[in-house]
């Protein structure tokens, strides 16, 4: 198989640094072989497209024009890339006028046949949630999270491949395969005004606000997201925004592939997690060390249930075997059917048990329910 | 007193139809575009307002709008038009339009594609610390996110000295051949 062709875009190499480095720490351990697009370039997202057509398909083509030497797949972390990328992959291959019109404008032709990924798209086509779900090794139950998609992730779902406009799943159905608690909420497509985050504030503040206010309603924990103009947005501008509105949100915000890698079991170094404004780790730890209580009291439980079990066995065998004893010497020609010894000893065995622990067993109870009972109290 | 104007709402909707392969004429003022526009509450005319304006060719007022240039292109109204109309691509396609007309236009959103534009026609990649920094003295905001900068730089997400692209030759010529294609 050839290496796939991996595009990191500009903000991956500073300002999302940690999201380029986690993508291909987890492509790595999913065994897809990557090598970076050679010399590419800006794909031109947002302002090319917003400045002239032919601007922004050229851009975006140069790199699908780059990605051909090494490869006919093509994947970006970045959706604002992707969606660029796809745009002119799209266009470009449908249009031989508008590609001989590219060319033009281009020192080497594209002649190519390159096909665009998004990152969710990549992992669910290649590797598959089974195969995900079989390589987590830290349990994430505890770990309240919503996925955020962003605008260019899922819509238009023609472009993207999603299932829905507004609804779409792909990330959901990732963070279910690695065991993340997922809730659900209607914001997943909502803008969070990325695209105008440096000139027009107001518009970034209000939709950041309104996305951290529903995340917290919805019982999240944590916002995970795949777009790393979002996540600058929701984390790095989560301060001024907070100080802009008066409001006072403290959320941390993870990337896709950081939760994935912790479930994974690589560390929270291994995940950059530091490089976050709103620091993530004591949660993440937190939700951790709560799995493992969980998965301790449960295990503890199933051993309290089965020496339970097991004495209630042995005193129901003793039992049975004295009534058995006593009514064969007792009378032979009197004695009740075997049967209903056992039953009448059950019968009797159960009331006592709630009052009175049985001698035969640490805790006592032979009624499930009142088990419970004595657990809640 | 406004006046409609038949022609240039007629060579609008053709320039449309061509450029975004959208038609102003399916419109019928629903309004689902406005209801989802996440932006609207900064704009002038309303999304289903631009449209109609657009039908009865109140172009010129249309691209010099605060609308075309906030619009965000999150494509939330062309996910939920019921006529199938890719509303943002008749915004994407004003927007362009006003650049390539030289329209006089508020706020400062053109701006900050100009000089993203010469930035990475220069460097081949965006070197966002330097971006910012021309953008802030363009739009005479100078403090413009000075507040990021510390936690930026102790992350070690500031990119200092900018660096050259090896492809960024070829990305300044075709900044240079689209412009001067566009006028």
């Amino acid at each position: 198989m050839t290496a796939l062709a991996y595009y990191p875009g500009c903000s991956l190499r500073h300002s999302a640094e940690e999201f380029d480095s986690t993508t291909r720490t987890l492509l790595k351990a999913l065994d897809i072989d990557v090598q970076e697009v050679p010399d590419w370039t800006c794909c031109g997202a947002s302002p090319a497209h917003m400045t002239d057509h032919l601007l922004a398909q050229a851009l975006s083509t140069r790199n699908l024009r780059q990605a051909a030497l090494i490869s006919d797949e093509f994947m970006a972390p970045c959706p604002a890339c992707y969606q660029r990328e796809k745009n002119a992959e799209i266009e470009v291959h449908a249009d031989d006028e508008l590609r001989a019109e590219v060319n033009s404008v281009m020192d080497k032709p594209y002649t190519g046949n390159v096909r665009v990924y998004n990152l969710p798209e990549l992992l669910l086509e290649k590797v598959g949630p089974e195969v995900i779900a079989g390589l987590v090794k830290v349990d994430l139950s505890q770990l309240k999270v919503v996925p955020y998609y962003g605008c260019l992730l899922g819509r238009p779902s023609e472009l993207t491949g999603e299932c829905d406009n507004e609804q779409p799943m792909r990330m959901d159905v990732l963070l279910e395969a690695v065991g993340a608690d997922v809730k659900w909420w209607n914001f997943k497509t909502e803008c969070c005004g990325a695209s105008v985050g440096v000139p027009k504030k107001i518009i970034q503040q209000r939709l950041t606000a309104k996305l951290l206010e529903q995340a917290v309603h919805a019982g999240a924990d944590a916002i995970v997201t795949a777009c790393p103009l979002c996540h600058q947005n929701l984390d790095m501008r989560q301060a001024q925004t907070n100080s802009a509105l008066g409001t006072n949100y403290n959320m941390p915000v993870l990337y896709l592939t950081q939760v994935m890698g912790l479930a994974m079991g690589f560390t929270a170094d291994e995940m950059m997690l530091e490089k976050h404004a709103i620091d993530p780790r004591p949660l993440v730890e937190k939700a951790i060390a709560e799995a493992a209580e969980l998965k301790a009291e449960e295990a503890r439980k199933a051993a309290d249930k089965a020496a339970k079990a097991k004495a209630k066995a042995e005193k129901e065998a003793a039992e049975a075997g004295a009534t058995a004893e006593r009514s064969a010497a007792e009378s032979a020609a009197e004695a009740p059917p075997a049967a209903e010894a056992p039953q009448a000893a059950e019968a009797s065995a159960a009331p006592v048990a709630v009052e009175t622990p049985a001698p035969t067993s640490d805790t006592g109870g032979t009624d499930p329910a009142a088990n419970d009972t004595e657990a809640a109290s | 007193m406004i006046r409609y104007n038949a022609a240039d709402a007629a060579s609008m909707r053709e320039k449309l139809i061509e450029r975004a392969k959208a038609d102003v004429a399916d419109c019928y003022q629903c309004g689902n575009c406005t209801a989802g526009c996440p932006s609207a509450f900064t704009f002038d005319y309303m999304p289903n307002q631009v449209m109609r304006m657009l039908q009865v060719g109140l172009v010129d007022e249309v691209l010099a709008s605060k609308s075309v240039q906030l619009c965000i292109q999150c494509l939330t109204c062309t996910a939920r038009c019921p006529r199938n109309i890719d509303i943002a691509g008749i915004f994407e396609t004003l927007k362009t339009i006003a650049v390539a007309d030289e329209v006089k236009v508020p706020e400062h959103a053109a701006t900050f594609n100009r000089l993203f534009i010469d930035n990475i026609a220069k460097y081949g990649r965006l070197t966002e610390a330097m971006f910012l920094v021309r953008f802030n003295l363009a739009a005479m905001k100078p403090m413009n996110d000075a507040d990021l900068g510390m936690p930026m730089l102790s992350k070690g997400k500031l990119e200092i000295v900018p660096k050259k692209a090896k492809g960024a030759d070829e990305v300044g010529r075709i900044v240079r051949k689209t412009m001067e294609k566009a006028k």
